[in-house]
C-alpha cells in the first residue's frame, strides 16, 4: 500500500547481561525457591558429589539408571573420580558438558540438564543431559487441517527433533543444513532454519536468519508468531510466507529452493519465499495425474474468485444493474427479493455475519456439539431467515456457496484472508455498484503486485511475467515438464531431475 | 503519500455525488413491452409490466395513457405507478400502423440514445393498433413472450435477423431500407404475418411470410425456415413443403452505361419435408424435374419480390449497399432516382439433399 514498510527494530540486547562474577552458588540460591528443584549428594559423604536438577525437567528413569545406580548400588570407588572432567568416563551419557560458566549452567539447567559438582561451591561443574523432551507432547502426528485423500498423512509435531527427523527421512542427504537460533527472552525457544546446501540461494537463508535473529520477543508460542515478525509487509491481509503442517509440502519447498523455519512447540513449519499461487497448491495435485491435478487446481482458483466476488456482484446487480439479469432469471430473482424489507447490502451483511458467526463458534465449540450446531445454524437458521423474509433464498445459496468455496484453499491462513476480502468489496459494491467492484479489484491487484515475500515478488509467475515458471502454477504440468526449479527462487542448481535421460519405455515388442 | 492516497480514494466518492441513484430490483417497475398508437391526433401509449408477487407466477398488467406527443408518455405512466418506471428491461416496442405511417424515427433515435435500453430490443408494426395486440397478450402469463416470439421466428422461422441495433444500422447506412415484423391478430392470438417495409422510418407496405422467407435468404442467407410451394405435374396439383437447410446468396454488380446491373446467385440446399402423396420422391427423374420446377419458381419469386420493392421504391434487400460497395463515386440521391429501373438477373441453384422421413 502507500504506507512505509515497518522495519523490525534491531535490538541486540536480547539477554540481560549478567555479571560473570556471580557464581554457581548464587544460581542455586535463586533456583532453590522453586519447589521442583532438587539438590542432594550422591554419596554418603556430605558436601561431596552434589547433583542438582529440576525434578520436572529430567527423565527420572535415566537419572536412576545412569547416575544413581553407579554411585549408590555397588560400593563406589571415589578415587576413580579425581577431577570433575573424569565424570565422562564413568557416566554413560553422551552429552556431558564441563564448564565453569554460570550462564551456560543456568540455561542448560533449564533445558533439563543436571548439574554435578565435586564439592559444594565448586565452580567447575559437569552438566549432564537427562532431559525428558517428549513428556507432555502429542505422539500422534496425523495431518489434521491440511488433509488429503491420496498421499502420506504425516504431519509435524510439537517436538522439533521429531520434525527434523521427519525431514531427514525424506531429504536423505548431508546437504540438508539446519541452523539453530534461540528466540524469546523468556521462552528461549529453539528455532531451526532448514535449507538445502547447493540449491537454496544464500540470499534467502541470510535474510531469513537475519530477520529471525533480530526478533525481540518474550515467549514464542508458534511459528505463526514468527511469521508475523518476519513478514516483509505487516499491513496486508495476505500471508507472505506459507505455514504448513504437512511434511511433503515442506520437503517440496526445500527441494525447490525455499527456506523452512521450524520452531520448538509448534506443529506448523513456515516456508518461504512463497508466491500467491503456492497457497492454492495442494500436495494432492502431485499425487493425481497431471490432467486431474490441473483441473482441481483450476477449480480451486475459480472457487476462490467466486468466494471473493460472489456476494458483491449480487449486491451490485440487484441494487444498480438490473439490466444485466437475464430475462429468464429476472422473475425468480425479483420474486425472491419481493418480500425482503432491507436493501440488498443489509441483507448480505446480515447473512455473511451469520455465516462468520457460525464459523467462529464452530471452531470453539466442543466437537460433539459443533456438528449439531452446524446443522442447526446452516439449515435451520438459513431456512427460517428466508421464511421470515429477512433474506432472499437466492442470496442464501450465494452466501453458503461462497463460504464453502473459501474452504477449498489448502492453507487455512489464505482462507481467512479470503473471508476478510469479501467485506471491503461488499462495501464498494454497495456504494458504487459494478464500478465499485472494479475499483476494489484495482486496489486488490495494485496491493498484490506490490507485495514481496523475503524480497521476492509475491505474484511472480504472472507479474513480473516468468513464462518458464508457469509450468507449475495455475496448471500442474506433467512431471517431464516440471524438472526445473522455479527461476524466481534463484536456486543454485536449476535441474531437479533429468527426465529426458530416461530410456524409452519398453513394450512387449522390444523384449 | 497518505494524503495522496486519501485524495485519490475520495475522488470517485465525491465525483459520484456520494453514491449513485439506487435501482433495487424490487423497488423499480420494469416494463417489458411498449406500444404507441395515434388516436384522434393524440398519441396513446400502452405498456405491459410484469409483477412477480407470487412464487413462479407472473402476472402481466397494463398501463395506458394519452398525450399530445410521444415524449411524455413514460412520465405520465410514472404518475400511475407505485415504483419508478424503468426501461432497462424493455425489449419490445410496437407501433400501430397509423403511427408508423407518420414515422417512428423520433422514438427509435431516442431509445438509441438511452443507455439503459438494450440494443437487442425488438420492434414491430401492428396491423391495426398496438393496443389490440398488447391487450390480447396480457393473458399470457409469461414475461417477455412477445420478443421471444420474434426471436424464435428469426432463429427457426422465416424472419431475417433484426433488432434495434440492425434497425439503426439500416437507417444510418445509405443503400438499405428498414424492415420490421408485421403483427396481426388471428382469432385473438398474436401472429407474425410477414414483414413491414419502411422507408426513412415511415411504413410503406408489408409482405407476407412466404415473401419474407425469400427476403431472408436474400439478406443474410439462412439455415432454417419452411417454405410451401405449389407443384403442377401432368395436370395434377400438389404441394411441397420445403425445409430449408442452407441458403446463400452472392451478388455481382456490373456497372455499365449509368444504370448498374446486379447478378443475384441464389443457392438453396433444401430438404423436402412434406409432399403430396401422389408425388413419387423415390424416382431420380422426378427429383430432377422437381429441381427444375423449384429453380423456376424461386427465380420468379425473387424477381417478383424485387420488382415489388422497386414498385414501392424501397430497398429492403440492400441492393444500394451492394452498388455502393463497388462504386467509387457514390451518390445516394442519384441511386434513389435510378432504383426503380435497376436491372437484376437472378440465377438459382436448388439442391435437394433429402427426401426421406422428416426429422
Amino acid at each position: 500500500m502507500f504506507f512505509k514498510k515497518r522495519k523490525i527494530r534491531n535490538n541486540k540486547d536480547k539477554q540481560a547481561v549478567t555479571d560473570n562474577s556471580q557464581d554457581i552458588g548464587q544460581l542455586f540460591a535463586k533456583v532453590k525457591k522453586s519447589s521442583d528443584f532438587k539438590q542432594f549428594p550422591l554419596t554418603d559423604e556430605s558436601g561431596h558429589l552434589i547433583i542438582s536438577y529440576y525434578n520436572t525437567l529430567v527423565d527420572q528413569q535415566q537419572l536412576q539408571l545412569k547416575i544413581l545406580m553407579i554411585f549408590r548400588e555397588t560400593p563406589f570407588e571415589l578415587d576413580r573420580l579425581e577431577k570433575i572432567d573424569d565424570i565422562k568416563k564413568i557416566i554413560a551419557i553422551e552429552d556431558i558438558v564441563i564448564t565453569d560458566n554460570r550462564n551456560e549452567a543456568e540455561s542448560k539447567l533449564l533445558k533439563g540438564y543436571a548439574i554435578l559438582q565435586m564439592k559444594e561451591n565448586d565452580q567447575r561443574v559437569a552438566l549432564i543431559l537427562l532431559s525428558n523432551d517428549k513428556a507432555g507432547l502429542r505422539e500422534q502426528n496425523n495431518v489434521e487441517n491440511e488433509f488429503s485423500v491420496v498421499g502420506p498423512q504425516i504431519g509435524f509435531l510439537e517436538n522439533i527433533d521429531v520434525n527434523i527427523h521427519l525431514l531427514r527421512q525424506q531429504i536423505n542427504t548431508t546437504d540438508l543444513i539446519t541452523k539453530e537460533v534461540n528466540i524469546g527472552s523468556t521462552s528461549n525457544t529453539r528455532v531451526i532454519i532448514a535449507h538445502i546446501d547447493g540449491i537454496t540461494s544464500e540470499q534467502h537463508v541470510n535474510t531469513m536468519t537475519q530477520r529471525l535473529q533480530d526478533i525481540d520477543f518474550d515467549v514464542i508460542f508458534d511459528t505463526s508468531q514468527l511469521h508475523q515478525f518476519i513478514e516483509d509487509d505487516s499491513l496486508t491481509p495476505f500471508p507472505l510466507l506459507l505455514p504448513t503442517e504437512r511434511v511433503d509440502r515442506v520437503v517440496q519447498a526445500l527441494i525447490n529452493g525455499q527456506v523452512a523455519v521450524l520452531s520448538s512447540g509448534s506443529p506448523y513449519v513456515i516456508t518461504g519465499p512463497s508466491t500467491i499461487i503456492d497457497f492454492f497448491i495442494s500436495p494432492e495435485d502431485y499425487f493425481l495425474p497431471w490432467i486431474l491435478g490441473s483441473f482441481f487446481r483450476l477449480i480451486r482458483v475459480f472457487s476462490v474468485l467466486f468466494s471473493i466476488f460472489g456476494t458483491s456482484i449480487y449486491i451490485a446487480v440487484i441494487t444498480y444493474h438490473y439490466e444485466m439479469i437475464p430475462n429468464d432469471l429476472f422473475g425468480s430473482l425479483s420474486n425472491s427479493r419481493y418480500s425482503v424489507p432491507f436493501p440488498p447490502v443489509l441483507e448480505v451483511i446480515f447473512l455473511e455475519f451469520t455465516i462468520e458467526l457460525l464459523r467462529e463458534a464452530g471452531v470453539r465449540l466442543p466437537t460433539k456439539v459443533g456438528q449439531t450446531l452446524g446443522i442447526v445454524g446452516g439449515i435451520v437458521i438459513g431456512q427460517a431467515s428466508v421464511e421470515a423474509s429477512l433474506t432472499s433464498n437466492v442470496l442464501l445459496i450465494i452466501v453458503a456457496l461462497s463460504a464453502l468455496a473459501s474452504f477449498t484453499t489448502p492453507i487455512y491462513k489464505m482462507s481467512n484472508t479470503i473471508r476478510f476480502l469479501r467485506f471491503p468489496l461488499i462495501f464498494f459494491a454497495s456504494i458504487w455498484g459494478g464500478l465499485g467492484i472494479v475499483i476494489g479489484i484495482a486496489f486488490l491487484i495494485i496491493h498484490l503486485t506490490r507485495l514481496e515475500s523475503l524480497g521476492t515478488p509475491y505474484t511472480v509467475p504472472f507479474y513480473p511475467f516468468r513464462p518458464e515458471d508457469l509450468t507449475d502454477s495455475i496448471i500442474r504440468s506433467s512431471y517431464s515438464k516440471t524438472s526445473k526449479r522455479p527461476n524466481y527462487l534463484r536456486p543454485k542448481s536449476i535441474w531437479r531431475y533429468h527426465p529426458h535421460n530416461h530410456k524409452k519405455k519398453k513394450s512387449d515388442f522390444d523384449e | 503519500m497518505k494524503l495522496c492516497f486519501l485524495s485519490i480514494f475520495s475522488l470517485p466518492f465525491f465525483l459520484s455525488g456520494c453514491g449513485i441513484h439506487e435501482r433495487i430490483i424490487d423497488d423499480v417497475q420494469i416494463i417489458e413491452a411498449l406500444g404507441y398508437d395515434r388516436e384522434e391526433g393524440k398519441v396513446k401509449g400502452i405498456a405491459i409490466y410484469p409483477t412477480f408477487a407470487e412464487q413462479g407466477n407472473v402476472k402481466l398488467k397494463i398501463y395506458k395513457t394519452v398525450s399530445d406527443s410521444y415524449e411524455d408518455i413514460l412520465p405520465r405512466m410514472n404518475a400511475k405507478s407505485a415504483y419508478p418506471i424503468e426501461t432497462g428491461k424493455l425489449d419490445f416496442v410496437l407501433f400501430g400502423k397509423e403511427y408508423a405511417t407518420q414515422g417512428i424515427e423520433d422514438v427509435i433515435t431516442n431509445f438509441a440514445r438511452n443507455p439503459n435500453t438494450g440494443s437487442r430490443m425488438q420492434l414491430g408494426i401492428a396491423e391495426n393498433t398496438a393496443e389490440d395486440i398488447l391487450q390480447s397478450s396480457k393473458h399470457v402469463n409469461l414475461s417477455f413472450h412477445l420478443s421471444e416470439k420474434i426471436n424464435q421466428n428469426i432463429e427457426s422461422g422465416n424472419l431475417p435477423k433484426m433488432n434495434l441495433h440492425m434497425f439503426l444500422n439500416n437507417s444510418y447506412q445509405e443503400g438499405r431500407d428498414q424492415i420490421l415484423p408485421y403483427l396481426i391478430l388471428e382469432e385473438g392470438q398474436i401472429k407474425i404475418d410477414g414483414l413491414a417495409l419502411l422507408k426513412n422510418g415511415k411504413y410503406i407496405n408489408h409482405i407476407n411470410l412466404r415473401k419474407s422467407f425469400i427476403l431472408k435468404t436474400l439478406i443474410d442467407g439462412s439455415h432454417n425456415g419452411q417454405y410451401k410451394t405449389k407443384i403442377t405435374q401432368n395436370k395434377k396439383e400438389g404441394f411441397i413443403l420445403l425445409k430449408n437447410l442452407n441458403a446463400k446468396t452472392t451478388y455481382t454488380v456490373e456497372k455499365s452505361e449509368g444504370i448498374p446491373r446486379i447478378f443475384i446467385d441464389l443457392t438453396i440446399h433444401a430438404e423436402i419435408e412434406k409432399a403430396s402423396s401422389w408425388f413419387d420422391l423415390k424416382k431420380d427423374k422426378d427429383i430432377v424435374k422437381l429441381k427444375r420446377i423449384l429453380n423456376e419458381h424461386f427465380k420468379e419469386e425473387v424477381q417478383s419480390l424485387i420488382s415489388l420493392a422497386q414498385g414501392y421504391n424501397v430497398d429492403p434487400i440492400g441492393l444500394g449497399e451492394k452498388v455502393r460497395a463497388t462504386s467509387r463515386n457514390w451518390d445516394y440521391q442519384r441511386f434513389m432516382d435510378i432504383y426503380p429501373e435497376l436491372k437484376t438477373t437472378v440465377h438459382t441453384n436448388v439442391y435437394i439433399l433429402n427426401t426421406g422421413i422428416e426429422e
